[in-house]
């Protein structure tokens, strides 16, 4: 049996039924894990307690639930109790987590395994994974390239085959983007569907927690079991259907939007022609195609980047260095620090690297005394018409389809240097965290250079269940059934 | 010294944002510290010229009229959730201090403050 790409369906029943040992898979991961992470740096770290977690499963001492012995990788901004939770930041670089997510605990309480813990970029400020202080990811289909982030490590360990899923957290497109670098799917449920207790946070009114898999019913599968409701968190909110995976969509008299803000002239050729080419398929489907237009889409990167920065220095005001993380007491010159305030500028200024600081800065700035209404309150107020842009266009569709980036991954080291060019590449994925949507990506093929391209859905809030079912049966016309050869 | 905007750039910058911030004209190293966080001398002209770059972008805004429109800080209309006021047993202290980096009988301990 090919252990290595079962279904995270399939997984339950198969180790239920003891076809599967629990241990024996997680052992083909551990070993796929131990042989190539040092190609990819996808994973920081293994979870010990995996192995008696596995031979618990195998001595039937575990709950058989929807996830029984299913190994997952969690990006490493999410906690989980006794384990190094780093955010891949120095500051955190030694923070053993107390308590565990909420949505990890629900995977735990449904017999998943946490395998490992994945890189990302730092507190998850980033669009390629270079920000981690251990080092960048690599792209598997070309180790030349950036996987994507911020959830870089958890698309790489989807698509290296070191877990069948992953969870990811995606703020402005951390999950969407990198799944459609890796070749996988990605989804991002609706904003408040899933509690954020115990996932660190960047920006609240943005993040959410997600997950990759192979396919759109594995990444579905423990989502499904992570959206529960919390009231640990004040924006978690009740969903309306019972079941992620219950719901139907029939392609026929399927009504689907293209955005012409989307199809921008950036756009790879590669993307643009597989992109009509699905159309095509859709419409000999039964769908009805309509252009739809999201006029504000131009303005989502400064208004992101300006409420996302400013909730992301508040929340970092946390790091102190006296409740938990890295602590520095002395100047590089060896002298003390002279008062409290000196001390928490040494311990901040060694923890965060260069762009949590500038996103800090810039956050900082635009809520001080005479720029927040300039800045802050004027991003706040374009953020709501770009949200009405949405409802207006689900009035002509059920979904909107397009791109998730304007082309496949590029070059580690590409856009370092240029932050305001790496800020434009999430133009088209941050629309949707500011308007609070579900959305997904599935592999669409691959380009000229044999890099994977993405195809993102996006559906009304709280419609996540008819978004996953839809993307279905498009995964099912598309029939992506390549792999990176690592 | 180095400002936010450089007077060449100020051309860049229109309408209220540009008011607001030459109303400041305020230092990197006055939000640094605001952010307590501090930029080594090296740092600071890279630091200056994205902080720049990015305040221009971000310019971008003052183009749409939006006097009429509420500021939207949440994704969804809620109300802020009530639970039952009950004490519930959660982390204890020790847990709580297991990652503190310098601990006195239960209490974090710091420089002088004053």
């Amino acid at each position: 049996m090919d252990l290595l790409n079962l279904s995270a369906c399939d997984i339950p029943n198969l180790v239920k039924q003891k076809r599967v040992s629990a241990t024996e898979l997680l052992q083909a991961f551990w070993k796929r894990g131990t042989d190539l992470n040092p190609k990819v740096n996808a994973l920081l770290a293994f979870n010990d307690d995996a192995e008696q977690r596995a031979k618990n499963i195998d001595k039937g001492l575990v709950k058989p639930g929807r996830l029984l012995g299913v190994p997952v990788v969690l990006k490493d901004n999410f906690c989980l109790r006794g384990m190094k939770t780093t955010a891949a930041s120095r500051i955190l670089e030694n923070f053993v987590a107390p308590y565990t997510a909420h949505c990890v605990q629900r995977l735990i309480d449904e017999g998943a395994i946490i395998i490992a813990k994945s890189n990302l970029d730092e507190f998850a400020m980033g669009s390629s994974n270079e920000n981690s202080y251990f080092g960048a990811s690599k792209n598997p289909w070309d180790l030349e390239r950036v996987p994507g982030g911020s959830s870089g490590g958890s698309a790489v360990a989807v698509s290296t085959r070191f877990a069948p899923v992953a969870l990811g957290s995606d703020t402005g497109g951390s999950i969407r983007q990198p799944a459609s670098f890796c070749g996988v799917v990605g989804i991002k449920p609706t904003y408040g569907s899933v509690s954020r207790y115990g996932m660190i946070a960047f920006a609240s009114s943005l993040d959410q927690a997600g997950t990759f898999g192979k396919t759109v019913r594995e990444a579905a599968l423990p989502l499904g079991a992570m959206i529960h409701r919390d009231p640990r968190d004040g924006t978690n909110v009740d969903v309306p259907y019972s079941e992620l995976l219950g719901g139907s969509q029939s392609l026929k008299k399927c009504r689907v939007g293209i955005a012409k803000e989307y199809m921008v002239a950036g756009l790879s050729s590669d993307l643009s022609r597989s992109i009509e080419s699905i159309i095509k398929k859709l419409e000999a489907e039964g769908c009805e195609v309509v252009e739809i237009s999201l006029p504000h889409t131009t303005f989502a990167i400064p208004v992101y980047y300006l409420v996302a920065a400013s909730e992301a220095s508040s929340n970092l005001s946390r790091y102190d260095g006296v409740r938990y993380g890295l602590r520095d007491i002395e100047t590089p010159d060896g002298r003390p620090a002279a008062d409290l305030a000196e001390f928490y500028k040494m311990t901040r200024s060694r923890g965060f690297g260069e762009e949590v600081k500038r996103r800090i800065l810039l956050g900082t700035f635009s809520l001080s005394a005479g720029h927040y209404d300039a800045f802050y309150t004027k991003a706040c107020q374009v953020r709501r018409l770009i949200s009405q842009d949405f409802t207006q266009a689900f009035t002509h569709c059920d979904f909107v389809i397009g791109p998730v980036s304007t082309d496949s991954a590029f070059k580690l080291g590409e856009k370092t240097s240029d932050p305001i060019a790496m800020y434009n590449n999430d133009i088209l994925t941050t629309p949707v965290n500011l308007a609070g949507l579900p959305a997904l990506s599935l592999p669409l093929g691959l380009d000229s250079q044999g890099l994977p391209m993405g195809l993102q859905v996006i559906a009304p809030a709280f419609a996540d269940d008819r978004m996953i079912a839809f993307a279905e049966a498009l995964e099912a016309l598309i029939d992506f059934t390549e792999v990176p050869n690592v | 010294m180095k400002y936010l905007l450089s007077s060449d750039k100020k051309s860049y910058i229109k309408g209220p944002l540009r008011e607001a911030h030459l109303a400041k004209n305020q230092q990197i190293k006055e939000v640094a510290d605001l952010a307590c966080l501090q930029i080594d001398e090296s740092e600071i002209e890279t630091f200056q010229n994205q902080f720049d770059e990015a305040i221009q972008f971000f310019d971008r805004l003052s183009s749409l009229d939006t006097a009429d429109i509420k500021p939207m800080v949440t994704p969804h209309d809620m109300k802020t959730p009530l639970r039952e006021d009950r004490v519930v047993r959660d982390l204890t202290v020790d847990e709580l201090l297991e990652n503190a980096p310098d601990v006195k009988d239960s209490l974090f301990r710091v420089p002088p403050v004053v």
